[in-house]
């Protein structure tokens, strides 16, 4: 199994490990619960170097690179990103990212982890590009395709005659690091000393950090503000510790993977290969918004069409349990309140847990459209026993947003 | 306060403490450290007689479900209501308030077939 270059300073941070997607990954520090708090109330800094960094650069690179997502990459502007699911022709989720337009010809795409060999895969099959793992993606290849007659899809992912891209595979160089939460901006910022410019949500910006260089991304996969820092693996833990002791008059509290799962939920966002996956469709988890219908043609456009006229079989829901327990992934979802053993099932919990500051156990599963409306009642069967449930609106939670006060004079 | 060297053990993780014709089981303070955080114990109901082996509670944290087996058989006579209110008492306190159930009465000679607390530690040291 893979471990993060800061498997050593987790360890001696008395770190649990788990397996997670090929890697050795740090569970908790302290407290799955306490690092949750950390980040709502204070500031987290996770290590998520098992995400996969790769970057699709070339003067067609914004071109070529669009029909293989939902998003419309054409309005992406460079410092900005966008989270776009992945589709295969069928319409089901290959996998899910973030894109960040790093430059004019230059896009990085972060990708879950399971799923880095597969997308690169997929991008080699589209884009026909040469793969580099070297640091100057000094192998460019020409692609010259003889242009066919065939449908509007084909000649966008062929590109022009001109067409030059070029793919580079940056998990072994590349590490992420996550701070999170109400302070974690105000820290990064003061760290950055102004090599940063203005930051707004979504935004990613080249800067340095203990002087070292970085990528600031204003993103997160938590429900809170703060930023995420793209930095060369050489880099990652003299920045961890800066951020560790810098943070400290703040309360800063290093999160594992646990608390990442229970803050992600809590903020409705769903985890790839575990919410969604394969046999999912962006309509289908409630991700229309995803979906650009004024662009162009895209890989599994049509049978998202077709879909939205034949109508959804199930959609992906939040509920909140009603009666003691904690849902669990794959547990049935059962229609109605009061149903019994065996009841009429219309569904399964795809990812659970139990909020302690809410003192309620949430959940998110896959049902039948016609218990998918907020306030439907459900039963979701664990261990045995029926327990009821109802659907609630997505997210869980939602983090109160500073504003300006405007002096009344 | 409970001494854990007087107690009886299993090698999935519970521990039960033999006074008399009943036993009190809880989980080991190894136990509770590898499952963590617990935020919800599902109790036996009371009477329900159980055999040794048989699932009879769940304890579930925010990472997963974990199931309370029984280390002896007998009848459920008393539950841990507090649990309800203070799962955490698990987490805190493995031995004492954290507590699960009773069985009353309970088989003796199974209980004394048991791991003592040297043989649990070195099951536990075989990476159990």
């Amino acid at each position: 199994m893979k471990r993060t270059a800061l498997y050593a300073a987790q360890k001696a941070l008395h770190a649990k490990f788990i397996p997670f997607g090929g890697w050795e990954l740090a569970v908790s520090y302290t407290s799955i619960l306490q690092e949750h708090q950390a980040v709502r109330t204070g500031v987290g800094l996770f290590d998520v170097s098992h995400l996969g960094h790769l970057e699709v650069s070339g003067p067609e690179a914004v071109d070529r690179l669009d029909p293989l997502f939902t998003q419309d990459l054409g309005r992406l502007e460079v410092g900005r990103a966008v989270y776009s699911p992945m589709l295969n022709p069928q319409g089901f989720i290959l996998d899910e990212m973030i894109l960040y337009r790093l430059g004019a010809d230059r896009i990085r795409l972060v990708v879950n982890a399971a799923n880095g060999d597969k997308v690169l895969e997929w991008l080699r099959g589209h884009l026909r590009a040469p793969f580099t793992t070297s640091s100057s993606p000094s192998v460019v290849a020409e692609d010259r395709l003889q242009r066919g007659s065939d449908s509007p899809l084909d000649s966008r992912l062929r590109g022009n005659d001109r067409g030059v891209v070029a793919v580079e595979d940056l998990r072994e160089r590349v590490g992420t690091l996550a701070v999170q939460g109400p302070r974690a901006v105000g820290l990064v910022e003061e760290l950055a000393r102004g090599s940063l410019g203005p930051a707004t949500r979504y935004s990613v910006r080249p800067g340095q950090i203990g002087g070292r260089p970085a990528f600031f991304a204003r993103t997160g996969y938590t429900g809170e503000d703060g930023f995420e820092l793209f930095l060369a693996a050489a880099d990652l833990e003299p920045v961890w510790s800066l951020l560790l002791e810098a943070g400290r008059p703040l309360g800063i509290q290093p999160v594992g993977l646990g608390a990442r799962d229970t803050l992600r939920l809590e903020a409705g966002l769903p985890l790839g290969g575990t919410d969604l996956d394969e046999t999912t469709t962006p309509l289908e988890a409630g991700m229309e918004w995803t979906v650009a219908w004024q662009k162009g043609p895209f890989i599994g456009r049509e049978a998202l069409e077709r879909q939205r006229r034949e109508g959804l079989k199930r959609r992906l829901v939040g509920f909140r349990l009603k009666g003691p327990g904690i849902p669990r992934t794959g547990y049935p979802i059962h229609a109605g309140a009061g149903a019994g053993a065996g009841g009429n099932r219309i569904g399964q919990v795809t990812s659970g847990t139990f909020l302690p500051d809410q003192g309620q156990a949430i959940g998110l599963g896959l049902v039948a459209p016609e218990a998918s409306a907020p306030g439907s009642d459900l039963s979701i069967e664990i261990h045995g026993r029926q327990v009821p449930a109802q659907v609630v609106q997505l997210p869980f939670y939602r983090r109160q947003k500073q504003r300006w006060q405007i002096p009344v004079s | 306060m409970a001494d854990p060297r007087q107690l009886r053990y299993t090698k999935t993780h519970e521990w039960i403490r033999p006074d008399g014709k009943k036993a009190v089981v809880g989980i080991t303070q190894h136990a509770q450290e590898e499952i963590s955080d617990v935020v919800f114990v599902e109790l036996p109901k009371l009477g329900r007689a159980v055999r040794q082996g048989d699932e009879v509670a769940v304890v579930e944290s925010v990472k997963a479900a974990f199931s309370i087996y029984a280390p002896a058989s007998g009848t459920v006579s008393q539950v841990n209501e507090a649990l309800a209110k203070d799962p955490g008492a698990i987490n805190r306190s493995p031995y004492d308030d954290g507590w699960i159930f009773v069985l009353e009465p309970v088989d003796p000679k199974e209980a004394d077939g048991l791991l003592s607390h040297d043989q649990y530690e070195e099951w536990v040291k075989g990476g159990h």
